[in-house]
């Protein structure tokens, strides 16, 4: 018999921290190895963590919603057969407790005073060190201590420290902000998980921003300090969507269902590759920016849960068929949240297909670090003179913004030039280069 | 109140009116919340346990047999005091002016408060209903929106010695004595059974304590009890330890005492033997909520056990005090309210009221080594204290658990006069993270017996005035007196 404590494990490039979604086990059951444990959500897709081993798990660290750093323990595991791999060897800590009432009508000792919560995860190690005042505004802003390191006296955490995690919470999720929402302290038995309370019709309620949501809204905090500028334009697409109703016709009999995105996601790898300042990525730290070889177009998809960019990998070297089936995998992986990393990280250009929600035009936001977006919106018939006369044509509403610290109007009005003539214009996408 | 079927909405509904559940309505109305609280005892039950048959009667008594006592013991320094006599009936009307005194005053807190206080014994009937059975024997129906569950305990009882309120008596009958028995046997030698001993041996009753373990107080620190232990035999009181209690026939109480039988003579026997938490008969699985085996409500971090529902007090887990209780009720309210709170104290200190006061707080040197850590122990007598020589009461220790290297305060377990209030200081040592340099460096006032604890802090910061350097290990020899 050994005791384990199960650490998040780092399940991916760049990430600091996953949300626990759902305990798969209770305390005190029987699990065998690589049984599931527990679901994580990380920034990018939920993940099932197995047991390391045969065992029986004793303690479960934190409850569904708590957001827990890499590294830091996820449940306590008696192995009791072999297979404990990376994980390390602790010595259980034993919270002492007060005696329960009598039983029986035997006599019964005094509760005796123990400290209320004994470290958290394993002994040996001191409680962490903090004011009650500290701890509050932890508890508060769902700040866990242990995650901290203190800069007081011993590595006593001060409210300082509590501040300046929380002025760090609010950075992009470069793994510098680490949080979880209820510092859980040991509690000997299993405790339901702190609930906030339900939403009452017409009563104001906080929630903490978790999971996805949270993810979304940092990335959008990131975007918004880039200085976009943004143009706009309404193309004939009447030529477009004729060449989109025959090759619809034609990969139907393949058995492939073909949209409009994938002649999009060709018009845009096909502008890309004229316009290479497009397809680029800015770090404003180092001062660089990096012109990228590979065409790795994002596509930003809805789910429940909030906004995923899906990267469809080397756009410019996939024909339609196949930009279709990859949009569609990438499309079902995402609403399902079992994306792996590598379909979600390193795009290098995103396209926003807001049409697909009714929408005339919208004002794309950068996904930063890229420098470009494009956005398309619904296609539909418009009056609009051809010749000298008024006709009615398809047009597709088309806004793109830019990063205007690298990208200037003039850039952007001959990047908005040429999709405007591929798309107007599909044919010239057969006479694309590689 | 509506009367009958229609139930009546309440926005924070809280049930007991003991520390807990007053703390918590006065800390909900502070909320802006409209606060109900349902006691049994209604207006006359707020105060709960503590205020009315627990803490507070009981340190009256042991203060005054504790005065008794003490005078007696100036007769060589000169005092002459007249013959003891009690007159427990006399002691009686003094306790109810105490208790009248802070329950009034808890009552005029809630009703300034605006909170409302319905007598009657309350069960849950659905997730959000309870009905109320009021003593005129009416149903009051309750709808309401977010509950506190602060009902407490109630003394643990033996079957084969079921208070009588005459013969046999629980801690809360024990305090409402009006004629002092002359022989007295207490079954349990936990904090209760010590306390309520010591103060009717003071008095002059002839006293035996009862203990299944085999010594008394087995909860704490045999180096902490010691004392105690010593002074029991000094005033006379008889200590039966491994020892159960069995039938109580006439004026004897039967025990069997390992391998033999003792005839205890007892004109009253006091039980106490623990406390159980009052969990049973609330229909609590109709609110959705189940009691662990041990009859207690393992609430989250934030004293919930589920949306709306929050308890605290000696329902839920940890040490069963009214201090806890205290703590707990702002927690719960405010988690209740939609906050993001915890209950996570450092530590939670405990008191025995014996002779000399026990005290501790945090952990024990044992305690630390359990949990990894490389304690320090410091022990400084009381002895060499001029204010505890002063007191007559220069016995006892502070012991100081700190960690080697940090320094950092781990506990401190004080026996000796008012090391109930001595504590405090090792209690907010802990809390702030702060080390025995911090306390040495801390000027205290002389003469008091607190100055024994910046002792123990100089002695482990390796700077002891009056006392040895650190011992490596506890050691529990103690003071030659």
């Amino acid at each position: 018999m050994s005791t384990i404590v199960f650490r998040l494990p780092d399940i991916g490039e760049g990430l600091a921290e996953a949300e626990i979604v759902e305990w798969l086990v209770a305390a005190g059951a029987e699990v065998r190895a690589d049984q599931p444990v527990v679901t994580v959500e990380t920034a990018k897709a939920q993940v099932e963590l197995p047991a390391p081993a045969d065992g029986v798990i004793t303690e479960l660290a934190h409850g569904p919603g708590d957001v827990v750093p890499v590294g830091s323990a996820l449940f306590t595991f008696e192995a009791t057969g072999s297979g404990a791999g990376a994980v390390e060897p602790e010595p259980a800590g034993e919270p002492a407790l007060a005696t329960a009432p009598a039983v029986d009508g035997r006599p019964v000792p005094v509760p005796v005073p123990v400290p209320a919560s004994a470290a958290p995860a394993g002994a040996g190690r001191r409680r962490v060190l903090a004011a009650p005042s500290t701890r509050r505004l932890a508890v508060e802003h769902g700040i866990e201590l242990a995650e901290l390191t203190g800069s007081g006296p011993n590595g006593r955490i001060v409210l300082d420290d509590v501040r300046a995690a929380m002025a760090g919470g609010a950075r992009s999720a470069d793994g510098a902000a680490a949080r979880s929402p209820e510092p859980v302290t040991a509690q000997a038995a299993v405790t339901p998980a702190a609930t906030p309370a339900e939403p009452v019709a017409g009563e104001t309620r906080v929630r903490p921003l978790r999971g996805l949501r949270r993810q979304v809204a940092r990335a959008m905090t990131a975007a918004w300090s880039v200085p976009h500028i943004t143009e706009f334009r309404e193309v004939d697409a009447t030529e477009l969507e004729r060449a989109h109703r025959t090759l619809r016709a034609d990969a139907e009999e393949q058995g492939l269902r073909l949209t409009l995105l994938p002649l999009l996601v060709r018009a845009v790898t096909t502008a890309l590759r004229r316009h290479p300042d497009f397809n680029a990525t800015l770090d404003m730290e180092r001062e660089e920016v990096t012109l990228h070889r590979r065409l790795d177009v994002g596509i930003a998809a809805a789910t429940p849960d909030g906004l995923i960019v899906p990267v469809l990998r080397d756009a410019g070297r996939r024909s339609v068929p196949g930009l279709a089936r990859e949009i569609a995998r990438l499309g079902a992986g995402a609403r399902e949240r079992s994306l792996p990393l590598q379909d979600t990280t390193g795009g290098t250009f995103t396209i926003s297909n807001f049409g697909s929600y009714g929408t005339w035009l919208g004002t794309p936001l950068i996904n930063a670090p890229q420098v470009a977006i494009a956005g398309f919106g619904r296609v539909r018939d418009a009056v609009v003179p051809v010749d000298g006369v008024p006709a009615v044509r398809r047009v597709l509403p088309l806004a793109v913004a830019a990063d205007h610290r690298l990208i200037d109007g003039e850039h952007l009005g001959a990047f908005v030039n040429t999709l405007e003539r591929l798309i107007r214009t599909p044919v010239l996408l057969l006479g694309e280069e590689d | 109140m509506v009367v009958g079927e229609i139930a009546e909405a309440v926005d924070l509904l809280v049930v007991g009116g003991g520390p807990a559940g007053y703390a918590a309505a006065l800390r909900g109305a502070q909320r802006g919340r409209d606060v109900l609280v349902v006691d049994r005892d209604g207006e006359e039950g707020v105060g709960g346990v503590c205020l009315r048959a627990g803490c507070i009667p009981s340190k009256a008594l042991i203060e005054m047999a504790g005065v008794a006592e003490r005078a007696a013991g100036y007769s060589s320094a000169g005092l002459s005091v007249g013959e003891r006599s009690v007159d427990l009936g006399a002691f009686q009307a003094h306790k109810a002016r105490i208790v009248g005194e802070l329950t009034g005053g808890v009552r005029s807190l809630l009703a300034g408060a605006g909170v409302r206080v319905l007598a009657g014994d309350l069960r849950f009937t659905r997730p959000d209903q309870a009905v109320v059975r009021t003593p005129a024997g009416r149903a009051a129906f309750v709808e309401f929106r977010d509950v506190v569950i602060a009902t407490g305990s109630r003394p643990a009882v033996l079957p084969h010695l079921v208070p009588d309120g005459v013969h046999v008596l629980d801690s809360t009958g024990a305090l409402d004595l009006a004629e002092l028995p002359a022989t007295v046997a207490v079954v349990g030698a936990g904090y209760i059974g010590v306390e309520l001993g010591t103060a009717l041996a003071k008095l002059g009753s002839s006293v035996t304590l009862v203990e299944m373990a085999d010594r008394i107080l087995p909860e704490i620190d045999v180096a902490l009890t010691r004392p105690v232990a010593r002074r029991l035999d000094e005033l006379g009181v008889t200590v039966l330890t491994a020892a159960r209690a069995g039938e109580h026939r006439g004026t004897i109480l039967h025990v069997r005492c390992g391998d033999r039988d003792v005839e205890v003579k007892a004109d009253v026997v006091i039980v106490a033997v623990g406390r159980r938490p009052n969990t049973d008969e609330l229909g609590l699985d109709r609110l959705g909520v189940t009691p662990g085996d041990d009859g207690l409500l393992h609430v989250a971090p934030d004293r919930t056990l589920r949306p709306h529902v929050a308890a605290i007090g000696d329902v839920t887990p940890g040490p069963a005090l009214a201090h806890k209780g205290y703590a707990e009720a702002p927690v719960a309210v405010d988690a209740l309210c939609g906050d993001r709170v915890a209950f996570q104290p450092a530590a939670i200190p405990a008191v025995v009221f014996a002779d000399p006061e026990i005290a501790t707080v945090g952990l024990s040197a044992a305690a630390a080594r359990a949990e990894g850590l490389d304690p320090v122990v410091t022990t400084v007598p009381m002895a060499g204290n001029g204010r505890a020589l002063t007191l007559r009461a220069p016995r006892g220790t502070v012991q100081l658990v700190s960690e080697t290297g940090t320094g950092l305060v781990l506990g401190l377990h004080v026996v000796g006069p008012h090391a109930s209030e001595l504590v405090a200081e090792g209690t907010v040592a802990i809390e702030m993270g702060a080390t025995v340099e911090d306390l040495a460096d801390t000027v205290h006032v002389h003469p008091t017996v607190g100055e024994q604890v910046q002792e123990a802090a100089r002695a482990a910061a390796g700077r002891g005035l009056h006392s040895a350097s650190p011992a490596r290990r506890p050691h529990h020899h103690l003071n030659k007196e």
